[in-house]
């Protein structure tokens, strides 16, 4: 009953801040860009490339499902921008708040301190699947309308994947590589809300969060620390790239999905923790 | 009798870092009083609500609310409590109504009569629909209060409730408590460092200087059990000083050029004067002020502000 409540009154606020929605924007302007391009210049070079050394493809080549494939598959999408605004949103659900002196009067109600972090909790992951739910439906909204239903040319931008899936297919595998980015983005909800209720400072909470994305990036590429990077979480972002292989390899998605739930609960039950315990100065 | 002892601490203490909050603070408030907790800024008031709200965990000792341990930093007694510590925090994005329905919802959720009785109370009918960035500090701070109100309280813990209010502000909320008190028996404690809004608002009172509780009690009898400053004017007011600084119970005397000032029981005037003239001294005149509120607090919190600095 308290966890209903409180998760209900974090979502509330979070729906009453324009901040919330800044995200929705980002990443509307963000497909409305791709899909100016490519209806004004045509497909991607590298679609483009791939294809046409290896296949004669009669019909279209951009269609309505590609626009979501297309926006996952961006670099910039799971690796920097919906993981910075998960982070920002996240990294302000406890500190935010004991920066404005809110934390205190929430904290003087008659409700266990850990139904209060969980409906915080529970406000970050949904925030994130909804941000990559939005991105998934928009987009995808936005292919269909400007470039009609078809099959799905799949590629890897690195070109190891080539296939055609037909539409029913396609979009079964984008629905499932969608919610894999979800999770993935849950993973980076948890660690900013553990980072949350140790700083004070909303940007230090989201800063940190960043960082450690950045140095997990960067230890992933250092030869050194090859031995470390089945722990990394960025290595795990891309899990959906699994949803569009030929054959789904599901002991692949299952280990990753293992290690992205760890990502997931450790941090949520390490801020469960501190937040216990902690002292509310502010 | 125990039972109706809404607020007890025993041995409270509070430390962060090396410096004591508050060293060995014994508190008793009992249902129906209006409980002052009086000090300088920075004395320990704050503190002490902190660990009576469940804000902050004591270092060592222990808080009681209705009976009920306030332990694992929550207050125990539930949604009998109304709550406002220090500055007045609301969502400014949300009306005032948002404000006191999301929170309300916290202790069990209130109907939407209650919340248009406490917006009543506190005077903020009219703008209740107005996002609270909208509001002035004063309004805030009603608001604040009137978030402490739901549901009703048994018992109501103000961290300086009048900080910030203009004067009508100030008689709305000093009316308000007088009415809570009075009508519905509502138990308040509330920290001030404002004399005069202690006075006319409290029964009890408690002063607290360097986190240690120097005076507690009926306010009426604090100030009557209270000592008299006295100035004594003589001929000689160096010898008198050093005559009345032998006197038992006579405290913080020191000599002008024409008088002497000195803190004593009212009894000791006339043994004062009758010591003085028997010394050979000439006594133009003994005029005893009786100690207000203000010189109590001032004569209490001096000396103990002085020692917790040099303790810290």
């Amino acid at each position: 009953m308290k966890l209903r409540t409180t998760l209900t009154i974090e979502l509330s606020k979070m729906l009453a801040q324009r901040g919330t929605y800044v995200g929705c924007v980002v990443l509307g302007v963000l497909t409305g860009l791709l899909v100016w391009g490519i209806w004004r210049l045509g497909p991607p070079v590298e679609l483009q490339r791939a294809v046409g050394e290896r296949f004669v493809i009669g019909g279209k080549v951009v269609t309505g499902p590609l626009i979501p494939l297309l926006l996952l598959e961006f670099p910039v999408t799971l690796h920097l921008l919906i993981p910075l605004l998960v982070a920002t949103i996240a990294g302000g659900l406890v500190a935010g708040e004991k920066r404005a002196g809110t934390l205190r009067t929430l904290m003087t109600r008659p409700v266990p301190r850990a139904s209060l972090l969980a409906g915080k909790l529970l406000a970050g992951w949904l925030y994130a699947v909804g941000l990559v739910a939005f991105l998934g439906l928009f987009s995808g909204l936005v292919g269909y309308l400007v470039f009609g239903r078809g099959d799905l040319v799949v590629m890897s931008f690195h070109g190891s994947t080539f296939g055609i899936l037909a539409e029913p297919q396609a979009l079964i595998r984008l629905a499932l590589g969608y919610a894999l980015a979800a999770v993935a983005m849950m993973a980076i909800a948890s660690p900013g809300l553990l980072l949350s209720t140790i700083c004070d400072n909303p940007l230090t909470a989201t800063g940190l969060t960043i960082a450690i994305l950045f140095v997990c990036q960067a230890l992933g590429l250092i030869p050194y620390f090859k031995w470390l990077e089945p722990y990394l979480l960025t290595e795990y972002i891309s899990v959906y790239h699994e949803a569009f292989a030929s054959t789904i390899d599901w002991a692949q998605v299952a280990s990753s999905t293992k290690y992205l739930a760890a990502y997931i609960v450790v941090p949520a039950i390490a801020a469960l923790l501190i937040f216990q315990r902690r002292d509310v100065l502010c | 009798m125990s039972e109706e002892l809404v607020i007890e601490t025993e041995g409270l203490s509070k430390r962060y870092g090396r410096t004591w909050a508050l060293r060995e603070v014994d508190l008793r408030v009992e249902r129906g009083q209006v409980y002052g907790l009086l000090g300088p800024n920075g004395a320990g008031k704050s503190t002490s609500i902190r660990v009576l709200t469940g804000l902050v965990g004591p270092t060592a000792g222990r808080a009681r609310l209705f009976g009920r341990p306030v332990g694992a930093r929550r207050h125990a007694a539930g949604g009998v409590v109304g709550v406002a510590v220090e500055q007045p925090a609301l969502y400014s994005y949300l009306s005032g109504r948002e404000n006191l329905g999301m929170l309300a919802a916290l202790s069990g959720g209130v109907s939407e009569r209650a919340i248009a009785e406490a917006l009543e109370l506190v005077g903020l009918r009219g703008r209740e629909d107005d996002k609270v960035s909208t509001y002035s500090h004063g309004m805030r701070r009603r608001l604040y209060l009137a978030q402490a109100l739901l549901p009703e309280p048994e018992l109501l813990i103000l961290d300086e409730p009048a900080s910030g209010l203009d004067p009508r502000g100030l008689v709305l909320v000093r009316d308000l408590l007088h009415r809570l008190n009075e009508q519905r028996g509502v138990t308040i404690f509330l920290s001030s460092h404002l004399l005069h809004e202690v006075e006319q608002l409290c029964t009890h009172l408690a002063i607290i200087a360097g986190g240690r509780v120097v005076a507690q009690g009926p306010v009426e009898e604090l100030l009557s059990g209270a000592q008299v400053r006295l100035e004594v004017y003589t001929n000689n007011p160096r010898r008198a000083l050093s005559l009345v600084g032998a006197y038992h119970g006579v405290e913080q005397a020191r000599a002008g050029p024409k008088v002497v000032e000195l803190y004593c029981r009212p009894y000791a005037v006339a043994d004062i004067n009758e010591m003085l003239v028997g010394e050979g001294l000439r006594v133009f005149g003994l005029i005893p002020h009786h100690e207000t509120l203000e010189d109590l607090y001032m004569r209490l919190t001096e000396d103990n502000e002085a020692a917790h600095d040099a303790d810290n």
